[in-house]
């Protein structure tokens, strides 16, 4: 895979090296820069969604600023540096640093005179271990009430057809599914090259905790609903899978304070009556009362920490001992909140194509970048942009997992899930390719690779087969020798006593 | 009062009969049947999830609608009063097409109803046990003993819209127009959005009475700020829409504890308030039109008396007045005539409706077809066909709603004009253009073949979703704002952002040319149809309308001839006779004035007395 990267690179640094002195060879140094950047992964939604919860909960810091109106009114960009920093990129091309302050946690960014229409995005830099190997873009909503904000996320995330998009991968937050979420998941369908999308997509079912208006199942119910979503065959062409996820669960869990915990505990000690009567309502549960030594405002500010449906799941949590530090409570909500399966499939599912989703941004920069170069140069450097494009295996299982997610290949129930687990969609060791158990032993694993080359090979070569399966079935049975290769490499150095370098 | 009112009504008929005039009675006999019925419809809109059903079963005190925190409504449960708890299905006789119907819980002749167990109304109201409507039911009718429905409320709990499935939006737009009060739920976790906006605009279009409630205000810790926010959003709408906050689980907590604080916090008491407050209105208003019908039946009465009188009193004005009777007998013979000033003015408007329709109707689908070929030029036909389809239709459609709602509010003037020619000019026929016949003709026109899907194997769709589930005419413009807002910008922009960016293939380039064209014809072809069925639909509720308001007008002018006539025969019986004669007749004439006089107080006290007797 490193290899795709290496000839994309060298490819742009022809192009540099040809297009010396014009304007495009700053943009083509840009191009290069971004494939050693971290992947980027926008998030996005319709209004309200817990877009900058989710952020915050995936930074672990109360960052991006939340609030019950709406709230993210510019294309934020939070990225790794050796500061903190805020710039403000203007429409006009210029940039300037902006002052901020940070309150309760969040972060306020100091606009100056210039207007929130003027301010193309905002480049948040911080230094946090989390953004190393993410950079997280907070959108405004879709479906505003303000229709300016909400052109302002589309045109970031589905800009017109000859800019590819900013980010490499998107993470789509819905409450329950609505016509306007699917519009606009079909709206970021990328152009053509590999023909991405539902690859570099996940659904998620935000503020899950809501479900059923906090009864205590609402995560339950949530799962239930995400695996309907799941099994959607509008969704699935759009995302690559839908998990539910209870944002401010997250958030809250990750940036739990000792003073929050221990008022929980005061809270937990009540008499049950007294705190059955204050969970009535958000508001009683906020109001003056003789019972609890709390005082309103710490209640409230718990409110809005927890939620009621936190509150209602942590207290149980301490009151059974199962939460007896801040760090445990955290753990317990935290597994809760869904945020953990989100974490693994952003650094797993996406960050093990980022270099697959760079190279094909990248690509798609450069070519659209040499329409505008000289004339000589477009007529050298096309032929190599379309090499690397139709030779990279890579692209080819993208495309092979596309058509598939599409509906666009014919195939038995079983074969489906196989061609996904296959290509990498439940991890890419070779047990997790095979749907073997992790600790299968080798003679197994290598003989069930050569039962699915077999098979695929022979329904690639099968008289019967559309075109588009044995396109599929040659892809994968290349996938499949290439893991067989990989498998057979590390067993040969697990013999011969090699050290633990690892292939690839 | 009602009661009274029909007392004041049938008083009346028995007077007009009695004096021959079997054409006011007639009359008179219509305005009893509008009294018959008090219903008014409450109908509960709003996206799915929001709270609906829960809003419902709170404000009844009763589990009749399915919560659930996935599965959502998919049937409209229509709740009236009934003196024991009961629940029918509502739906179409089966031999009857899918069509056009006139709205949830509409009287209408051709639907069939079963009685069902009480208990079992979630498994036929709910994507659980009747996902999409499978079962194709038009309503679940449910009769509960409830005081505050006993004064004719009836509630519409109906299935969220903006869901996966476009249907139930459709079911639920196409119903708008038969509710007298809209109640737009949305849910205090957010203000409200763009799409929502949208709708509540459209739906005071089709109902003069809106309200915003915002339900699950326990739950949000910042549901007042959500409240402002909509408070705001609110104000940039029309017409006021007041906004109640509340919250079911708090009213059920209440009921169960019977607890006046809690009820109070639930924001439930002033919601049932101004359901009452504005059934009371609507009912003044139902009155006030009963009170004009009588005060004009009674003023044809008195006008013969008073002519007869005025010569009685005074014999020597009889030649004077004799003149004056004839005068205004060619007037309204010069009504009655065919070739009448107002019915010239009738004519030539409709003639202008007619033909400005048409004009209007074309440009819009002649912008139509270029747009779809447009787009067609730049997609691959088999790969977005099912997309484009429905785009289309919904575009037709809204071309179709966009023209019947200008021409809507053209035909309320004509009325006027007309009204105009006649003496009074007071009394206004309301009338409205009927689209059912156009809606159903367009909705029951399909592209005709579906274009070959060039990827392997996939079958083809038929394009049935969308079929049968119009109703309203108005619905049509407002479907289209819901689809995402999409309708007003150009269609390739809409195409594009609908059914993503899908590449040309270089080796299929061939095979696209040929389904490219066979696309273009089809969506001409779809157009062409669709514009020549639905012109002829609609030019045939123009021509209804004509005749509507020829022999509303007619019948008014025949009314005044009538009364004139009378006057005149009984002027002449007056000329005719001796002195004794005329006093014995002087003192019937003042006692039946007398009489009719009595009447009108009674029909002025119906219009002082309505709405404080009431409820």
């Amino acid at each position: 895979m490193d290899e795709l990267v290496v000839q994309v690179r060298r490819l742009i640094d022809q192009a540099v090296e040809r297009c010396r002195g014009s304007v495009v060879e700053s943009q083509l140094l840009a191009v290069r820069q971004r494939l050693d950047e971290p992947l980027r992964v926008a998030i996005a939604g319709r209004v309200k969604a817990g877009k900058s919860t989710l952020l915050n909960a995936l930074v672990g810091e109360q960052l991006a600023p939340t609030d019950a109106g709406e709230c993210t009114k510019i294309v934020t960009w939070y990225q790794h540096g050796p500061t903190y920093r805020a710039t403000l990129e203007l429409v006009d091309g210029s940039t300037r640093q902006a002052p901020f302050s940070r309150e309760s946690g969040a972060i306020d960014i100091d606009l100056g005179d210039a207007a929130v229409a003027d301010v193309e995005r905002i480049v948040v830099e911080w230094p946090s271990q989390r953004l190393v190997d993410l950079t997280l873009i907070d959108t405004p909503g879709v479906a505003s009430i303000n229709t300016e904000l909400s052109q302002r996320a589309l045109r970031f995330l589905a800009p017109d057809d000859e800019s590819p998009m900013e980010a490499d991968a998107v993470v789509y937050l819905m409450r329950h599914m609505h016509a306007d979420d699917l519009s606009f998941l079909e709206s970021f369908h990328d152009d053509e090259l590999a023909n991405a999308s539902p690859v570099n997509a996940i659904g998620l079912l935000s503020r899950a905790d809501e479900v059923g208006v906090g009864r205590p199942n609402a995560m339950r119910v949530a799962e239930r609903i995400a695996t309907r979503y799941r099994s959607d065959p509008k969704l699935r062409k759009l995302c690559q899978t839908v998990r539910p996820i209870g944002g401010l669960l997250a958030e809250t869990a990750t940036t739990l304070t000792q003073d929050e915990f221990q008022a929980m505990e005061e809270l937990a000690a009540l008499d049950r009556k007294v705190i059955e009567a204050m969970m009535l309502s958000a508001d009683r549960f906020a109001a003056e009362s003789s019972d609890c030594d709390l005082p309103p405002l710490v209640r409230r500010h718990l409110l809005d920490r927890f939620g009621l449906y936190g509150v209602r799941v942590a207290l149980p949590m301490i009151r059974q001992g199962r939460a007896d530090s801040a760090g445990a409570l955290a753990e317990a909500l935290e597994a809760k909140s869904g945020i953990i399966g989100l974490r693994e499939d952003l650094l797993e599912r996406f960050a093990s194509r980022r270099d697959v989703l760079q190279a094909r941004s990248a690509l798609l920069a450069v070519r659209r970048l040499l329409a505008i170069a000289p004339p000589d140069v477009a007529r050298d450097l096309l032929p190599e942009v379309e090499r690397i494009r139709s030779g990279a295996h890579a692209f080819a299982e993208l495309q092979v997992l596309n058509d598939y997610r599409r509906g666009w290949l014919e195939f038995d129930e079983s074969d489906g899930p196989e061609l996904e687990r296959l290509l990498g969609g439940d991890g890419s060791e070779p047990t997790a390719r095979l749907g073997l158990p992790p600790e299968a032993d080798r003679a197994e694993v290598r003989a069930e690779l050569l039962r699915v080359i077999d098979k695929w090979r022979r329904k690639g070569e099968h008289p019967l087969s559309s075109r588009e399966v044995s396109n599929a079935a040659t892809v994968l049975v290349r996938t499949c020798e290439g893991t067989l290769a990989g498998f057979d490499e590390r067993e040969k150095e697990h013999r011969g006593g090699g050290t633990s370098t690892e292939a690839n | 009062m009602h009661e009274q009112a029909f007392a004041v009504v049938d008083t009346a008929i028995t007077a007009a009969t009695a004096y021959q005039r079997e054409d006011l009675a007639d009359r008179l006999r219509l305005t009893r049947q509008q009294l018959d019925d008090p219903t008014v419809r409450v109908m509960v809109v709003g996206e799915f999830k929001q709270g609906k059903s829960s809003l419902v079963n709170a404000l009844l005190n009763a589990p009749v609608c399915p919560v659930d925190d996935d599965v959502a409504t998919s049937v409209p449960t229509v709740i009236r009063y009934a003196s024991e708890p009961q629940a029918h299905l509502v739906r179409r006789p089966e031999s009857d097409p899918p069509g056009v119907h006139g709205g949830i819980g509409a009287d209408d002749p051709t639907e069939v109803t079963d009685p069902i167990d009480f208990a079992s109304v979630p498994v036929y109201a709910s994507e659980l046990g009747n996902p999409g409507n499978e079962m194709a039911l038009l309503a679940v009718e449910i009769g509960l003993p409830r005081r505050i429905l006993a004064d004719g409320l009836v509630v519409v709990d109906t299935p969220g819209v903006g869901g996966l499935g476009s249907a139930h939006t459709a079911a639920t737009i196409a119903a708008l127009p038969s509710a007298d009060v809209i109640l737009f739920v949305s849910d205090a976790s957010q203000e409200m959005t763009r799409t929502e906006f949208e709708f509540l605009r459209a739906a005071q279009d089709v109902c003069p009475v809106t309200a915003f409630v915002m339900t699950k205000t326990d739950f949000y810790p910042d549901w007042q700020q959500i409240r402002d926010l909509n408070a705001n959003h609110l104000s940039r709408l029309a017409n006021p829409v007041p906004l109640f906050t509340t919250s079911a689980a708090l009213r059920m907590k209440a009921i169960e504890s019977n607890d006046a604080d809690l009820n109070q916090e639930s924001g439930y008491q002033n919601l049932i308030e101004f359901l009452l407050t504005t059934a009371t209105a609507i009912a003044q208003e139902a009155t006030a039109a009963v009170v004009a019908d009588l005060r004009s039946a009674v003023g044809h009465l008195k006008g013969t008396f008073e002519g007869e009188k005025q010569i009685l009193e005074d014999p020597s004005q009889g030649e004077r007045l004799m003149a004056e009777f004839t005068r205004a007998k060619e007037r309204t013979n010069a009504l009655r005539d065919q070739a009448a000033r107002w019915q010239v003015t009738l004519n030539d408007g409709v003639a202008d409706l007619t033909s400005d329709f048409d004009h209007r109707l074309r440009g819009r689908l002649r912008q139509t077809s270029i747009e779809a070929e447009a787009a067609l030029e730049e997609q691959v036909p088999g790969d977005i066909w099912d997309e484009f389809a429905e785009w289309l239709r919904r575009r037709v459609s809204h071309d179709l709603a966009q023209t019947y709602v200008e021409l809507a509010r053209r035909t309320d003037d004509l009325s006027q004009d007309v009204a105009d020619h006649f003496d009074d000019g007071q009394e206004i026929l309301q009338v409205r253009l009927d689209p059912t016949g156009a809606l159903s003709k367009a909705s029951a026109i399909a592209p005709r073949t579906t274009i070959e899907s060039i990827r392997a194997g996939a079958g083809t769709k038929a394009m049935t979703a969308m079929r049968g589930s119009y109703g309203g005419l108005l619905m049509f413009g407002m479907v289209a704002q819901m689809a995402g807002l999409a309708m007003l910008n150009p269609a390739t922009v809409v195409i594009g952002a609908l059914m993503g960016r899908k590449a040309v293939k270089d080796d299929r380039e061939r095979q696209m040319t040929v389904q490219r064209q066979q696309a273009k014809a089809t969506a001409r072809q779809f157009i062409d149809d669709t514009g020549f069925e639905v012109g002829k639909e609609m030019k045939d509720s123009l021509k209804a309308l004509h005749r509507q308001l020829r022999d509303y007008y007619q019948v008014r002018a025949e009314e005044m001839n009538r009364s004139i006539a009378a006057t005149m025969a009984a002027a002449k019986q007056i000329m005719a006779s001796n002195q004794q004669q005329r006093d014995s007749r002087l003192r019937d004439v003042k006692a039946e004035l007398g009489r009719l006089n009595g009447l009108l107080t009674q029909v002025d006290a119906l219009e002082t007395t309505s709405g404080t007797s009431d409820g």
